[in-house]
């Protein structure tokens, strides 16, 4: 009796371990695949974020390479500054060059009752200073009495001595960002930029300081400032700096821009010093008067 | 048992792409220019792929292969659960069938993404059974010895069979990043 019971207890505690067992496995098992399922789904994760990353970074590429519009009043890569009449200077309005576009040359047969003077300049370059402090006064006493009128190509050629912030390229946007939003204050920028003309190997004015020193020569507008902030034009900058190295160069007989400045009138290079005021009123009287020979 | 119904339906799977592939490339080799049901868009197509000199790898269309090839996996998988066994010699030839299909299909998915720039959807369901197929027939014979490996390797040739569907998704995520990266799929579907 007491035998059978024995015996009847041991199974019941064999079919008991029995089942912990069989429980235990189970609960492995199914561990198990919670773990692969979550290593499943976290793989599907890193994969889904790579590709979204990538898809950033390809936008964002796609986005810088596309091609922009120049700056507006600025198709033939220059500004064109002119008298109003009343004694201001004004900019002659153009549209932009289109994205992906060439520029378009002034058409200077629509002047000829003015002399028509062109500068190719870097605003990093000390001889361009030199040239804009000796002759702005007088250049501008002639745009704005009607005897001139002055095409400003701002161009990029001195990257390389602002301790690779970029002056020369940062300063011609924020001139283009001038001509787009404020043309008829390129005049007092331009000669503004000059008056604080960073030496060359320092690491040339910010962003920000170039905006202020735009400022004080009375442009204000909150979109200048965001487009030096963005260096909206810093591909027309490359584009129009690059036109001037491939040539020709419009209304002249110059097959390229070989230094800053390049100061043209009626298409004549001026080869004086820069820093000669007189030398250089001189020339534009000659030129003026058609009695000019340029030297062979 | 596993083991074999596994191969059974991975083999059925790639016997019947194969045998679409063999089929559209028939109707390529009749007329030229006939529209395939496989072609959907300039991504999405198999005819660049039947028609590249990398899909007849050997000389003749690589489906062909697929048509036999499946079909020994199947007859093998199938005599296994009828309770069949085979030599060593066997497995071993078996496993590098195998895995000449898997290198072949490595080979054809670099050449579709970054030669072709198409996916073709037979042979991306290739790939799809391919993949486990080689991880199941090669882990196999690594755990259970046919292929002589100290016990620390098969032990771990044992925990990665468990893992083969994770291993498995795993590759496929590969592919797929790399076409999405090479091809940009998503935004050309």
């Amino acid at each position: 009796m007491s035998d059978v019971t024995k015996k009847a207890r041991r199974d019941q505690a064999r079919e008991h371990a029995r089942e912990l067992r069989e429980q235990e496995r189970r609960r492995k098992v199914r561990n198990g695949w919670i773990l692969r399922g979550s290593i499943g789904l976290a793989l599907i994760a890193i994969a889904v974020v790579t590709v979204l990353i990538f898809n950033n970074v390809r936008q964002a590429q796609i986005e810088a390479e596309a091609p922009k519009p120049g700056p507006a009043n600025m198709i033939s890569d220059g500004i064109l500054l002119q008298g109003d009449g009343t004694g201001n200077i004004v900019a002659v309005p153009t549209p932009a060059i289109p994205a992906g576009g060439d520029y378009t040359p002034t058409d200077i047969t629509k002047y000829p009752d003015t002399v028509n003077i062109v500068t190719y300049i870097d605003l990093q370059c000390p001889y361009c200073q030199a040239f804009e402090q000796t002759n702005a006064e007088q250049i501008g006493t002639w745009v704005s009495g009607g005897n001139a009128t002055l095409e400003v190509h701002p161009i990029s050629f001195l990257d390389n001595v602002s301790q690779g912030t970029r002056y020369a390229s940062r300063a011609a946007n924020a001139m283009a960002c001038v001509a787009q939003f404020d043309p008829n204050r390129y005049f007092q920028a331009n000669t503004a930029m000059y008056a604080n003309q960073p030496a060359e190997g320092t690491a040339g004015l910010t962003n920000a300081e170039i905006a202020s020193v735009i400022g004080q020569a009375g442009v204000t507008s909150l979109d200048v400032v965001e487009c030096i902030n963005k260096e909206t034009f810093k591909q027309w900058v490359t584009d129009a700096t690059a036109r001037t190295n491939v040539g020709p160069i419009p209304n002249s007989e110059l097959t390229t821009i070989k230094g800053t400045p390049t100061v043209l009138v009626n298409g004549y290079q001026y080869p004086g010093a820069v820093d000669d005021a007189t030398a250089f009123s001189q020339f534009v009287a000659a030129v003026a008067s058609g009695t000019y020979v340029p030297a062979e | 048992m596993g083991f074999a119904v596994t191969l059974i339906v991975l083999g059925l799977i790639g016997w019947i792409a194969a045998f679409a592939l063999t089929i559209e490339k028939f109707t390529l080799l009749a007329d030229p220019d006939a529209s395939l049901a496989c072609d959907f868009s300039l991504l999405v197509q198999c005819r660049a792929n039947l028609e590249s000199w990398q899909g007849s790898l050997f000389g003749f269309p690589n489906p062909i292969l697929g048509i036999t090839g499946w079909a020994a996996v199947i007859v093998v998988a199938v005599a296994l659960l009828a309770g069949a066994r085979f030599d060593r010699w066997f497995w071993i030839v078996f496993t590098l069938g195998v895995a000449g299909a898997m290198a072949l299909v490595v080979f054809l998915i670099v050449t579709s993404i970054f030669v072709l720039g198409t996916l073709c959807p037979w042979c991306m369901v290739t790939w799809v059974v391919t993949i486990p197929t080689f991880l199941i027939v090669v882990l196999h014979n690594l755990r259970n010895g046919t292929i002589p490996l100290p016990a620390r390797g098969r032990a771990l040739a044992a925990a990665a069979y468990s893992w083969i569907p994770i291993i498995s998704l795993g590759l496929y995520l590969v592919v797929a990043v790399l076409a999405q990266l090479r091809l940009d799929v998503l935004s050309r579907l």
